[in-house]
């Protein structure tokens, strides 16, 4: 058979990939810039900031980085699965609150652990119903989320009357403001395992696997036998959830639900999301650059804060920077379609 | 007829990464000339059409247009030079009516400015289909409502359109023009080229021998990416052009059909009876046996893809049923098929079956990721992960960097060779193949055509549907003819009995 196939010409040698030989060490270390260039700007940071002011590297301004850290990655992390299977979720925030005011709302009459299982029970359904309207009724994430946040901030508002809502409770206090580790508070352990758990549920269960397949071509994961629409669900329903969960670490730390508490925070969860290097397009990125990407977002913000640059020239870096970190990080060449 | 050609192609080469799609190929259209283009699917006539047109540029090689040099790869300086292209998927406008899909973006060159524009166009385009022949198609007619033949009629209106002011004689590129056409549809157009071919210069592009070797004046034989021969067309018999086209007498080495071993057993795996799936197909009774490599014929549109995707759990039943092992399956999907055992090679590598950012060894695992996990905590095993697609990807010789690479990288063989890989890691009964072979290289489609062979030695059980009929009728034990929807034949094609391509065609036509 070789007759019918043999080549006339010996084998040419591969053409070499455009831009000549860059095969080196630069090209290697190309393939991480995405978790290279987060890690980078935190370093740069902290050493910006403090050489600013010697302050900056202390146990205090360390807690209170944590502090909101913990709150940002929780509520990130929500976001990072509807992003990661190409959808997006802008009720995450709202749901938050409304999990915020909840807990404030049930914590004296449940009992803790009950009114917490309800909360994120809660959350998780909203979660469920993006989820199902998305899947089922194939109207896009970003509409029905949008709609989901007007409506979640009009339930939270008539829940809370619109005023903050307090409680006795002390177990909140324990579980999010105390310190197990030394300054480290529980809140940022909470956030810190939460990711932990994302990662590995990412990576190494099919559930996971079958997120990035969605996420990258979802015609052909159905057709690899991805349940899709049961990923889907099941993806919204935990953003739902571990929102939920950001809702309670955030009424944790101000020690009463806010009305709206949590709303300001979403366009901060997705530019923790984005600078993390989680793509826009779906099936790319993961729960540990999120983690990343909070905390530029986080270390940007308490720097500047400490450093006392005025809060509107602050927005102007924030955008600036979550602009810059993503054209550094996306690797165009691979993703044909920039939305 | 004058001496000079309309266009001229010297050394054109032509490659994506590892794969050399156009090899130093020259071609030559004079006037008056009808060019037929055949070769193989991967033989490089998508790739040569596209250089013609502009649309691909290539790595070496030079282009004349009446004696001048052309510019390579760009489109618009080379459709103001008179070449045009009708390709299958149409570029006309839907919405809009026939004289301004004509004259689309030209508007103020051919109809003037300021009032009375549209009742110019209007008029010239009335005049241009008169001249041209075209009856039974009104100027005025939104283009949704007329025919596919219909439309085609218009593209090469159009085409003509382009280069009527000039003095020069036009190039038409005719891609695929028949193969979604009737017989009758394919009469009128050939008619029309017959008429106008003192006036344009065609290049007709066909899989469909007979097509080619009725219209052309001479042909250019293209092999895995080589003019392999030019030749006039007089007295060329279908038989030889293969030989020209695969290299030798249809091999039956190719095939492999001394290995056809045929049912190993006789209760089917997969049965279909009086399935249907509305628009597509209607009333189908198929069996596909352990071991049995059953074929799947007809054109495009007769419903033999989604044939096999219904056998797939890729497209749901309307009526009829689907059974395994005898037993009914309701709700038959994907993933249960997957389960089961009955797994899928779609047809549109890119669109159904690759995940193009992610590495070769995410897309190989993605098909059994629930065997890697472990009884008791239910995470994948990574570095099992990795030693099983390694070894996969070792044994279907894919050709890659390493296993991290994205596989929108690879070449097109190698990235159906990692679809297969998925599939080798798992417990398989019957395997789906829709055109497996699709814009593959010869070599790599010999290898799959091996393994096809290896895996229905093991008693797996394949339905192949193909738009190649030689692909069809080489590998199958057992071939099923379909036309509009329904089954009209039922051959079998043992390996000392093959039938002919023409025994097949009469029951696809």
């Amino acid at each position: 058979m070789t007759n019918v196939i043999a080549p006339q010409t010996p084998t040419s040698p591969p053409p070499a990939p455009p831009g000549g030989g860059g095969r080196g060490a630069l090209a290697r270390l190309d393939q991480y810039r995405n978790v290279l260039v987060p890690t980078i700007a935190v370093i740069a940071l902290v050493i910006y900031f403090q050489s600013q002011t010697s302050s900056f590297v202390s146990a205090d301004s360390a807690q209170n980085i944590l502090r909101q850290m913990a709150f940002l990655t929780v509520l990130a992390l929500a976001g990072t699965f509807v992003i990661l299977i190409g959808g997006i979720d802008l009720s995450v925030a709202a749901n938050a609150t409304l999990a915020g005011i909840l807990i404030a709302t049930w914590i004296d009459d449940f009992g803790g652990t009950l009114a917490i299982v309800m909360v994120i029970a809660v959350g998780a359904f909203v979660g469920l119903v993006n989820g199902i309207i998305t899947t089922w009724l194939k109207v896009p994430s970003f509409l029905v989320t949008l709609g989901m946040m007007s409506i979640l901030d009009g339930v939270s508002n008539s829940i809370s009357d619109g005023g903050p809502v307090s409680y006795q409770s002390g177990l909140l206090q324990t579980l999010i403001n105390d310190s197990t580790i030394p300054n480290v508070p529980n809140g940022a352990l909470i956030a810190i395992v939460l990711t932990a758990i994302a990662t590995v549920v990412a990576f190494a269960t099919p559930f996971g696997r079958h997120m990035y397949a969605v996420g990258g071509n979802e015609r052909a994961a159905g057709l690899s036998g991805v349940r899709v629409r049961a990923v889907k669900l099941a993806v919204f329903a935990l953003a739902g959830g571990v929102a939920a969960i950001a809702g309670i670490i955030f009424t944790g730390q101000a020690s009463t639900g806010v009305p709206m508490g949590a709303d300001a925070s979403l366009l901060n969860s997705i530019a923790a999301i984005v600078v993390g290097g989680t793509a826009l397009s779906g099936g790319v990125g993961g729960p540990h650059r999120t983690l990343l990407g909070a905390l530029v977002i986080v270390l940007l913000s308490a720097g500047m804060d400490i450093t006392s640059v005025d809060p509107y020239t602050q927005l102007v870096v924030k955008g600036a920077v979550v602009i810059a970190a993503v054209a550094l990080t996306i690797d165009r060449r691979r993703y044909g379609m920039i939305k | 007829m004058s001496t000079t050609s309309t266009i001229e192609l010297t050394g054109v080469s032509k490659t994506y990464g590892p794969v050399h799609a156009l090899r130093d190929v020259s071609l030559e259209v004079r006037p008056g000339e009808v060019l037929g283009l055949i070769g193989e699917n991967g033989a490089g006539k998508s790739t040569l059409i596209g250089v013609l047109s502009g649309t691909v540029r290539p790595d070496a090689g030079t282009m004349q247009v009446h004696g001048q040099a052309a510019p390579l790869g760009d489109p618009r300086a080379l459709s103001s030079l008179g070449i045009s292209v009708v390709v299958q998927e149409q570029a006309l406008v839907e919405s809009l009516r026939v004289y301004e899909n004509i004259y689309l973006g030209r508007e103020s060159a051919v109809g003037g400015r300021g009032p009375g524009r549209r009742r110019r166009l209007r008029a010239a385009a009335r005049k241009l289909l008169e001249d041209l022949h075209i009856t039974g198609v009104d100027a005025d007619a939104v283009v949704v409502e007329l025919s596919y033949p219909q439309r085609q009629l218009i593209e090469i209106a159009k085409a003509f359109s382009r280069t009527r002011t000039g003095s020069a004689a036009p190039v038409i590129l005719l891609d695929e023009p028949t193969s979604a056409l009737s017989e009758t549809e394919v009469e009128i157009l050939f008619s029309l080229v017959e008429r106008w071919k003192d006036r344009v210069s065609f290049i007709f592009v066909s899989h469909i021998l007979q097509d080619v070797l009725k219209i052309s004046t001479r042909l250019l034989v293209l092999r895995d990416g080589r003019a392999i021969e030019t030749l006039p067309n007089v007295g060329v018999s279908p038989e030889h052009l293969h030989e020209l086209m695969v290299g030798s007498e249809r091999s039956a080495d190719y095939y492999r059909e001394d290995e056809q071993g045929g049912a190993s057993a006789e209760e089917p795996v997969v049965e279909l009876r009086g399935a249907s799936v509305t628009g597509e197909f209607e009333d189908v009774d198929l069996v596909i046996r352990p071991g049995e490599i059953v074929g799947v014929a007809g054109v495009i549109g007769s419903g033999k893809s989604t044939l096999a995707a219904a056998v797939a759990g890729a497209e749901r039943l309307h009526t009829g049923e689907l059974l395994l092992d005898g037993r009914p399956r309701t709700r038959w999907n994907v993933a249960k098929a997957v389960q089961e055992g009955v797994l899928y090679v779609p047809p549109e590598r890119a669109h159904d079956s690759l995940f193009t950012t992610t590495s070769i060894r995410s897309n190989i695992s993605i098909g059994f990721l629930d065997l890697l996990q472990t009884p008791w905590n239910r995470l994948i095993r990574l570095r099992e992960e990795r030693t099983r697609s390694t070894a996969l990807a070792k044994r279907l010789q894919i050709k890659a960097p390493s296993l991290s690479t994205p596989i929108g990288e690879l070449s097109g063989g190698n990235q159906q060779k990692a679809v297969f890989a998925r599939w080798q890691g798992r417990r398989c009964r019957v395997l789906v193949l829709n055109d497996p072979t699709r814009g593959i290289d010869v070599g790599t489609r010999e290898e799959i055509y091996g393994l096809i062979r290896e895996m229905a030695a093991d008693g797996i059980g394949v339905l192949l549907c193909a738009e190649s009929l030689e692909e069809v009728i080489g590998m199958s034990d057992r071939i099923i003819v379909m036309k509009d929807g329904r089954v009209t034949a039922e051959l079998s094609s043992p390996t000392a009995a093959k039938p002919t391509e023409v025994d097949v065609i009469k029951h696809m036509m």
